[in-house]
């Protein structure tokens, strides 16, 4: 035989064997999620049979456990129902970083963000999966009032736009100026886009690493936490913009 | 062959700038989502031109990367025979440039046809970028066609023009990956825009938190893939030469064409790691769905790749030690060796979750087997992954010493397969360790064993060259004396490494699972699912076979080239 047709014999039993192989395997193909149709007179004890649909097809599954005993990535949610009130399990959905339970990494994502972007109706129904957790469910629609802070995307945000209005939300002006508005108990900033774009964004992180000469160190520690992600670029990017 | 070929990347390159375009054009009226290509579907074709893109794109940028380190030696060592060795790599790059070109012209425009609400999206993020790369790819293919062109011509006083016209290809090559990079990783881990997906920092888009990972990790992966191809081409040459002189010299090429896709391979798990601590700093969903949810048994495959690789390239060194005189009082190490590796790849391809489906968890009662679990995880992986690396030094250590008695220095010369022995020795105990720390002080743990691995195979490498000065010679090489199984190990290799890639493309994009732009832009498309590992296998088996046919072919028409300039 030619060296030419052993190679490509070679090649595809290579090749033949590598797709066999991966087809010997357990297979399992992944399909994106359909929207659980949730109606507004869902009684509770429906909404928790969506919910638990829900948190087995979502991926909530995925790192949660509902088998006493059971350890994954999350916390183990057996009996979660029984321990928790409607306001905590609200809240680990709609803002888990807020309340990330003592050994367990802080990695879930918001449950109304992508990628799970779950809607209103369908977060009020896995709270009463969870509630039915060692617990009796109890939640209906409109029952749950989303927190403003993590509002859906399409909600009007405060945007880009709107520099100014979050310096104000954040008391930036009752110690800095800008132009003619605010005090001067901290550093004026006007100007202070020339020092880049690292140094506003170190000072608001870390207030105590840049402290200006002849101002004292009373900038609140935790404010840059305080923000949002966008809140902060927003900032970050006025602040730049002051030249 | 060249200017006709410029002629159709001029014309590819024209299209695409009218395509970007088209978009701004036509704002203001409706653009249609999606449009479905005949037979295979618009998710296949892409899939098919993407890939073939990028594996003909992966090689042409890694041909020259090696080639100028070759040229280097040749032109400090004033030894002609590196410079035909540079030559003869160089030779593969005219024709696969083309092939490059092609394939990325056909993406673009199945791309901007089949999906042209997503690439107006993606044009208007990243519209300067594009013009930059059209910009840059003239410079490349300009570069590329003179750098070859002008080997003859630039020797000797002037070679030294050559050699930074090899600088100037390599430099707007990666300048070109590292474009497309932004791109591939914005999509992954989007960033530098709002809420409602709208730019705020074009560079911020650009530098998302996979960029740089993926930059490195495409920059290594490139040479590894580029340097099996090669030394598959050298495989073929030799079996088809009758000729012992030039059986030598493609024995030699496909020694260092392993050689270099071998030791820049081993450096690729730590640059996955990397990737893999940004992707889930970036998302720890996207991180979990990759390594523990619907892509977990993927990395088995993976496994099994890369055994395959490792094994395979260990085993033609070895076989390589036939042809040394000396060698024998090392090849008896050589089945200890084999077990090694064997037992670490079962490690390595042990996974933690076992399966596939949370139907199937619940169906068993539990996702980890009891005792299995405890090989599945990264501390058990990390540490046989580092064994392999450090075998598959050890081997080429004794190659390089295998025909050399050392007079002097006997010392250093103990040391230099000592130390390796403690470093894997040593990373067992941090493997051990491991099981009882964080994920954070592991992923700490796991940085600091890179650069101490790192620090210790430099300072291994320059103990060997030295222990090596004034060694006695138990006499020369002698190239050319292979049997041809080695050179079937060679193509093993190459075709496991093209189609390692291939599954790698299906896992960085199947991360994103029913989106195009994670988070931002979801695909609402019919193909919207993830294909299971069966489907995908086939399907990459599809493209990798195609890939070697047009390389065959690439390979043949070089031949004839080289016949009538012969």
């Amino acid at each position: 035989m030619r060296p030419s047709l052993k190679l490509a014999a070679v090649a595809l039993l290579v090749t033949g064997f590598y797709s066999y192989f991966g087809n010997t395997i357990p297979q399992a193909r992944w399909e994106p999620p359909k929207k659980k149709e949730i109606s507004k007179g869902m009684s509770p004890l429906e909404l928790a049979s969506a919910g638990r649909e829900i948190f087995l097809g979502r991926g909530c599954a995925v790192c949660h456990s509902i088998n006493p005993g059971e350890e994954r990535r999350g916390p183990n949610l057996a009996g979660v129902g029984g321990r928790k009130d409607l306001k905590y399990l609200a809240e680990s959905l709609y803002n888990p970083s807020a309340i990330v339970v003592e050994g367990f990494p802080d990695i879930m994502p918001p449950a109304n963000r992508p990628p799970l972007n779950l809607t209103d109706e369908e977060i009020t129904a896995v709270v009463a999966f969870l509630q039915s957790l060692g617990g009796k469910p109890t939640v209906k629609i409109g029952d749950i009032t989303p927190p403003v802070a993590v509002a859906r995307r399409e909600a009007p945000q405060m945007g880009i736009d709107k520099p100014e209005a979050l310096m104000e939300k954040y008391a930036c002006f009752a110690c800095h100026k800008v132009g003619e508005k605010g005090t001067q108990v901290g550093p004026p900033l006007t100007g202070v886009g020339r020092k880049g774009q690292d140094y506003i964004r170190e000072s608001i992180l870390y207030p105590g690493r840049v402290v200006t000469q002849g101002y004292q160190n009373i900038m609140p520690p935790d404010l840059g936490q305080k923000m949002t992600a966008l809140e902060f670029e927003t900032i970050v990017r006025y602040l730049e913009g002051l030249k | 062959v060249g200017p006709s070929i410029l002629r159709i990347q001029g014309f590819l390159i024209g299209i695409i700038f009218i395509l970007i375009p088209t978009h701004s054009l036509a704002q203001g009226t409706e653009l249609l989502p999606y449009r479905e290509f005949p037979l295979i579907g618009s998710r296949n074709a892409i899939w098919i031109a993407a890939e073939l893109h990028l594996m003909f794109a992966a090689f042409v940028l890694a041909i020259p990367l090696f080639a100028v380190v070759i040229e280097f030696v040749g032109y400090f060592k004033k030894e002609e025979r590196w410079d035909r060795l540079a030559k003869d790599f160089a030779k593969l790059l005219p024709v696969s440039y083309a092939a490059t070109a092609l394939f990325g012209g056909l993406l673009t425009f199945l791309l901007f046809t089949l999906y042209p609400k997503f690439m107006a999206y993606l044009s208007d993020i990243f519209a300067p970028t594009m013009w930059l790369y059209g910009l840059l790819f003239f410079a490349e293919s300009g570069t590329l066609y003179i750098y070859w062109y002008s080997w003859d011509r630039l020797k000797g006083k002037n070679k030294w023009i050559h050699l930074l016209l090899a600088i100037l290809l390599n430099i707007f090559g990666t300048a070109v990956m590292f474009i497309g990079n932004a791109w591939a990783t914005f999509m992954m881990s989007p960033a530098g825009i709002n809420e409602t997906g709208k730019l705020v920092s074009l560079w911020e888009a650009i530098s998302n938190l996979t960029w740089w990972p993926l930059n490195i990790h495409r920059l290594i992966a490139n040479l590894t893939f580029g340097g099996f191809v090669a030394s598959a081409y050298a495989a073929y040459r030799f079996l088809a030469e009758d000729d012992p002189t030039r059986q030598a010299h493609y024995d030699w090429m496909g020694y260092v064409g392993n050689f270099v896709g071998v030791m820049t391979m081993i450096f690729l798990p730590f640059a996955g790691y990397w990737f893999g601590i940004e992707i889930y700093r970036f998302n720890a969903q996207m991180g979990v769905t990759l390594m523990g949810g619907a892509l977990s048994f993927l990395w088995v495959i993976q496994a099994i790749l890369i055994a395959a690789v490792f094994i395979g390239s260990a085993y033609y060194i070895w076989i390589g030690m036939g042809r040394i005189p000396g060698a024998e009082r090392y090849q008896r190490w050589l089945p200890a060796f084999s077990w090694v590796l064997v037992l670490s790849f079962a490690i390595w391809a042990t996974p933690h979750t076992l399966v596939a489906s949370l139907e199937e968890a619940q169906r068993i009662g539990a996702t980890y087997h009891p005792l299995l679990t405890f090989l599945g995880i990264m501390p058990a992986k990390i540490a046989v992954v580092n064994v392999v690396i450090i075998l598959i030094l050890v081997s080429f250590l004794l190659y390089q010493r295998a025909n050399r008695e050392v007079v002097k220095g006997k010392t250093l010369g103990f040391l230099v397969i000592a130390i390796p022995v403690l470093l894997a020795l040593g990373n067992l105990a941090v493997g051990w360790k491991s099981y009882f720390i964080t994920t954070a002080q592991r992923i700490n743990l796991t940085i600091w064993t890179f650069f101490i691995m790192f620090a210790f195979i430099v300072v291994i490498y320059i103990l060997n060259f030295i222990s090596l000065k004034g060694a006695r010679s138990l006499g020369e090489i002698r190239w050319g004396e292979m049997p041809p199984r080695s050179q079937y190990a060679l193509i093993v290799v190459a075709v496991s490494a093209v189609w390692l890639m291939g599954l790698m493309g299906y896992a960085r994009s199947g991360s994103r699972l029913n989106w195009h732009v994670y988070g931002i832009m979801e695909d609402a498309s019919k193909e919207a699912w993830l294909p299971s590992l069966g489907e995908a296998t086939i399907m990459i088996s599809i493209i990798v076979l195609l890939f070697l046919a047009i390389m065959a072919f690439i390979f043949w028409i070089t031949g004839l080239v080289e016949k009538e300039v012969g």
